[in-house]
C-alpha cells in the first residue's frame, strides 16, 4: 500500500500551517493568516480529487507511452518495464498541480513537487513504469549544491537583495531526470563557394584580384549517447546547459542509487525526442565539414545533404539538483549537474540597480570627458 | 571820413575772407591739416602717439604740415618761415624735422603739384645736417609723394599716402638714431636665404604687397588703409602678399616660404612681432596663412584658422581678389575684436560635449550589459560535439578553382585637393589651393 504523505501549507504564502489550540484554527507560521480546519480540509479534498483525475490521465498516457514508438526506426530492444524484485521497494507519486510523476524508493518521502512546489502530492501506481538502463549516481550532496547556488548568486550586482534568502536555498531537491540517450551516425556532404583575394597597388590604382573556388566535402560522424531529456516538466534548455555528463561514471541501473532522491518518470516518447537529437547531430556534422575548409578569405555554403543512421536508444536517469523559486510573480528554475556541479539558472534583475550602476559609470565619465574637452578647446 | 572807415572795414573783411582757409584747419596731434579731409585712424595715431613718442625719445620734434595756401615762393621757404614763426623744435638748439605739403584747392578738392613738398630740418644742431638726416628722411618719404596719389582724384588715397609718408619719416628718424651710425652702411638683405632683392636701404613694406599686380591702385590703397587701421588698432599686423611664384622668394613649400617672407621682411607689430599673413602664389594658385606671436595665436587657434579660410577662399575661386582680401581683413578684424573681448573664436563646445555624453553612455551601457549577460546562464545547445566518437571521417574533399575577378579603384591624391594645417617658423598656419 503506497504511503500517503501530505503536509498542509498556507494557501497564501505556502508556509507551514500548524494547529493552534487557543484559536482552534490552523495558523501559518510565516504570514500569521488563520484558517478554519474545515476550510483547509475542503481545499485539500478538492486537490486530491483533481490529483486522482490527473493520475488516471497519467496512467492512461503511460499506457500509451509504455511502448515508446513501436513503429520507430530506433533500436529499442534494450528497454524493459521488468523491475524484477526491485519493484517491491519502489513508490510512485503524482502532482495534481503540474502533473509530474515521481518515483522513489520506499524509504524516501515525497513532501512536495520538486517542479512546481506543490505541497501535496498523491501516491500513485508504480507498476508499468519503464526500468532505466543506466544511471549516473549523485556525486555532489545537498550541502555542496547549496554552496554552489550561493556562489551563483555571488557577484551579481543587479540581483535584488530580497531574492537570495537562506531558508529558501534549503528547498533544493535532488532528482534523477529521465533521459533518452541516442546512438547513431550522421553522414553527409556540403558544397561551398570560397574566395581568396590579393590587393596590390599599380600606379594610382588599387587592384584587387579575387580567385573563386568550388569546394566539396563529404564525411560522417558517429555519436554515442546524445542526451535528450524525457521529462516534459524539465525545460530542455536547462538540461542542455548543465551538459555534459561524464559517461565514464555511468552505471547500469540499480535501485540502490535512489534512496534520498526522487526520480521523474519519462513522459516524452523516443519519437518526440528524436527531432531534438537529429538537429544536434546534423549541426555537428555541418560544423565539422565546414571546419575542414581552410585557407580562404570567404566561404559560403551553397548546398548539401545529410543522412542519419539511427542506432540504439537507452533510457537513463541523470542526477540533477533543482530549485524552483517564485519571486515577484515570476518563476525561476535553477538546475545543477549532480555529477559535475555545473549550475545554471537565469537570475532576476533589479532595473533600479541596473540604472544606478549605469549612472555611476556614465556620470563620472561625462564629467572627466567634458573637463578634457573644455581644457583642450579653450 | 565815413567813406574811409567803410573802405577800411571792407578791406579788413576782404583780408579776413582770404585768410579764412588758412585759419580753418584740423590738427591731429602734431599733424596740421588745412584741407580737413586727410584724417584717418592711422594719421591720428601717428600724429597723437607715434610722432610725439619718437620726438620725446630722441629730442627732435617731428611734425607734419599740410597747407592749402602759401605766400612764399617755394615750399621750402614756407616751411622755414612757419618753423620760426611757430617756434618748432625741441631743446635749446630747437631740433626738428617737418614734412610740409602744399595741396591747393582744385575745384571741390585739393591737389598737390608735383614737387610741392619738402622735409625741413630745423634747429642749430649741424650734426644732424652733416649726418644727412634730412636727406634720409626725404628719400624715405619720396615714394609716397607720387603725383597720382595727390592729384585730388581720391582724397582717401591721399590720406593713405600721408600716413605712409609720415610713417616713413618716423622710420627714417628711428633708423638714424636707432644704432645705424654709419650712414653708408648697406641695408641687410630682406628675403630668403638663396634669393637676393634690390639693395634698397628701406626694406619696410606696407601691409598689402601686391607683387602679382592683382589690384588696381585704388583697390590697393583701400586695402592698405584698412589693414593699417586694423593692425594699429589691435597691435597685430595684418598682411596680404601676392606673388607670381612663391619659389622665387624662398625654399620649401608655400607655407615655408610664407614664414620666410614674414621673418625676412620683419613683419609683425610690437616686440613679439604679432601678425597674421596671407600669401597668394598665382602661378600654382596656392595660398598660405601664417600666424605669429602669442596674441595672434590666441585670436587664431587651429579651428579659427580653418574657419577664417572659409570667409575668403570662395572669392579667390571666382578670381575676385579685392573681394577676397576685403573679406580676409574684415574677418581678421572680427577675430581680433572678439579675442580682445576675452571671447576668441573657438570650436563650439556643444558638439564635442554631446559626443562625450554619447560615448560615456555607450561605455557605461557596454559595462552594464556585460554584467547583465552574466545573469543569464541558460542556453540551448545546437550541437552534440561532446558525444562524437573519435572525429569526423572525411570521405571526400575537392577544391576546384573556377575563375578570377579583378576590381580597380583609383586612389585619390589627397595632396592635390583640400587644405592642411602646419606649424613652423615659430607660428602656425594653413595652406592649400584656390
Amino acid at each position: 500500500m503506497p504511503a500517503q504523505v501530505t503536509n498542509y501549507q498556507c494557501p497564501s504564502c505556502t508556509g507551514p500551517l500548524h494547529f493552534s489550540g487557543s484559536s482552534g484554527k490552523l495558523e501559518c507560521e510565516y504570514c500569521g493568516t488563520a484558517f478554519d480546519v474545515a476550510e483547509i480540509e475542503a481545499l485539500y479534498a478538492e486537490k486530491e480529487t483533481k490529483a486522482a483525475e490527473a493520475q488516471q490521465a497519467a496512467e492512461k498516457k503511460a499506457a500509451e507511452a509504455e511502448r515508446p514508438g513501436e513503429e520507430s526506426d530506433w533500436d529499442l530492444s534494450g528497454l524493459s518495464d521488468d523491475w524484477g524484485a526491485d519493484a517491491d521497494g519502489m513508490r510512485a507519486y503524482s502532482c495534481p498541480s503540474c502533473g509530474a510523476e515521481l518515483i522513489c524508493d520506499a524509504s524516501t518521502a515525497a513532501t512536495s513537487c520538486p517542479y512546481c512546489g506543490n505541497p501535496s502530492v498523491v501516491p500513485g501506481q508504480f507498476s508499468g513504469t519503464l526500468r532505466p538502463d543506466f544511471v549516473i549516481p549523485f556525486k555532489l550532496n545537498k550541502k555542496e549544491a547549496i554552496a554552489a547556488l550561493k556562489q551563483h548568486y555571488n557577484k551579481k550586482p543587479f540581483l535584488p537583495k530580497s531574492f537570495s534568502r537562506e531558508n529558501h536555498l534549503q528547498e533544493i531537491r535532488g532528482i534523477y531526470v529521465p533521459f533518452w540517450l541516442f546512438d547513431g551516425e550522421a553522414e553527409g556532404d556540403a558544397q561551398y563557394a570560397a574566395t581568396r583575394s590579393r590587393t596590390y597597388r599599380s600606379g594610382d590604382q588599387e587592384i584587387t584580384e579575387t580567385e573563386h573556388y568550388q569546394v566539396y566535402r563529404a564525411g560522417s560522424v558517429t555519436f554515442e549517447k546524445v542526451p535528450v531529456d524525457a521529462s516534459s516538466k524539465m525545460p530542455d534548455d536547462h538540461m542542455d546547459s548543465i551538459e555534459p555528463f561524464d559517461y565514464g561514471e555511468i552505471k547500469p541501473f540499480s535501485t540502490a542509487y535512489l534512496p534520498g532522491y526522487l526520480a521523474d518518470r519519462y513522459d516524452v516518447t523516443v519519437e518526440q525526442s528524436r527531432e531534438r537529437a537529429d538537429q544536434r547531430c546534423v549541426s555537428t556534422l555541418t560544423s565539422a565539414l565546414r571546419s575542414t575548409v581552410q585557407g580562404y578569405d570567404s566561404c559560403v555554403p551553397t548546398g548539401g545533404s545529410t543522412t542519419l543512421r539511427r542506432g540504439k536508444v537507452h533510457y537513463a536517469l541523470l542526477p540533477v539538483w533543482i530549485l524552483n523559486t517564485k519571486w515577484d510573480g515570476k518563476e525561476f528554475l535553477f538546475a545543477m549537474n549532480g555529477q559535475t556541479g555545473k549550475l545554471v539558472g537565469d537570475l532576476p534583475m533589479s532595473w533600479g540597480k541596473f540604472w544606478a550602476t549605469f549612472a555611476a559609470i556614465a556620470v563620472p565619465l561625462m564629467a572627466i570627458g567634458t573637463a578634457m574637452v573644455v581644457a583642450l578647446l579653450r | 571820413m565815413k567813406k574811409k572807415l567803410i573802405c577800411l572795414a571792407l578791406a579788413v573783411l576782404l583780408a579776413l575772407s582770404l585768410c579764412v582757409p588758412s585759419l580753418a584747419a584740423e590738427e591731429y596731434g602734431v599733424i596740421y591739416d588745412e584741407t580737413e579731409v586727410l584724417n584717418s585712424p592711422s594719421v591720428t595715431y601717428l600724429g597723437e602717439q607715434l610722432l610725439p613718442m619718437i620726438s620725446e625719445q630722441f629730442g627732435i620734434e617731428l611734425r607734419v604740415d599740410v597747407l592749402t595756401v602759401m605766400d612764399y615762393d617755394s615750399v621750402e621757404e614756407a616751411a622755414e618761415a612757419i618753423y620760426d614763426a611757430y617756434g618748432y623744435g625741441f631743446r635749446d638748439d630747437r631740433r626738428g624735422l617737418v614734412l610740409t605739403i602744399l595741396m591747393e584747392p582744385s575745384g571741390s578738392t585739393y591737389a598737390m603739384e608735383d614737387g610741392n613738398w619738402c622735409v625741413y630740418l630745423g634747429g642749430t644742431d649741424n650734426s644732424l645736417r652733416e649726418g644727412g638726416l634730412d636727406t634720409k628722411a626725404t628719400l624715405a618719404v619720396a615714394p609716397y609723394m607720387a603725383e597720382q596719389a595727390w592729384n585730388g582724384d581720391d582724397l582717401t588715397v591721399s590720406a593713405t599716402a600721408l600716413s605712409q609718408a609720415t610713417e616713413a619719416m618716423a622710420n627714417a628718424v628711428l633708423d638714424y638714431f636707432g644704432g645705424e651710425t654709419e650712414p653708408d652702411a648697406p641695408a641687410e638683405p630682406a628675403v630668403g636665404p638663396e634669393e637676393g632683392t634690390e639693395p634698397d636701404a628701406d626694406t619696410s613694406l606696407g601691409y598689402v604687397v601686391d607683387a602679382a599686380n592683382l589690384l588696381t591702385y585704388e583697390q590697393w590703397a583701400q586695402l592698405e588703409l584698412l589693414a593699417e587701421e586694423i593692425s594699429l588698432r589691435h597691435g597685430v599686423g595684418v598682411y596680404i602678399v601676392t606673388v607670381d611664384d612663391y619659389t622665387d622668394y624662398g625654399t620649401g613649400g608655400v607655407f615655408d616660404v610664407t614664414t620666410q617672407i614674414y621673418h625676412g621682411y620683419d613683419f609683425g607689430v610690437g616686440s613679439e612681432r604679432n601678425g597674421a599673413m596671407l600669401l597668394l602664389s598665382m602661378g600654382s594658385r596656392e595660398y598660405a596663412t601664417f600666424f605669429y606671436g602669442e596674441k595672434t595665436e590666441y585670436a587664431f587657434d587651429s579651428y579659427g584658422q580653418k574657419k577664417l579660410e572659409d570667409s575668403f577662399l570662395d572669392k579667390f575661386g571666382e578670381n575676385d581678389w579685392y573681394g577676397g582680401f576685403t573679406d580676409y581683413l574684415d574677418a581678421c578684424e572680427d577675430y581680433l575684436t572678439q579675442a580682445e573681448a576675452g571671447k576668441p573664436v573657438r570650436a563650439p563646445l556643444t558638439g564635442s560635449i554631446g559626443l562625450v555624453i554619447v560615448l560615456a553612455c555607450l561605455a557605461s551601457l557596454a559595462v552594464c550589459m556585460s554584467l547583465k549577460r552574466r545573469m543569464k546562464t541558460v542556453r540551448q545547445k545546437a550541437e552534440a560535439n561532446e558525444y562524437v566518437c573519435g572525429s569526423l571521417a572525411l570521405t571526400a574533399s575537392d577544391d576546384r578553382y573556377t575563375h578570377t575577378t579583378e576590381t580597380r579603384r583609383t586612389i585619390e591624391n589627397s595632396s592635390s585637393s583640400g587644405s592642411s594645417s602646419h606649424t613652423g617658423g615659430g607660428g602656425s598656419g594653413r595652406s592649400g589651393s584656390f
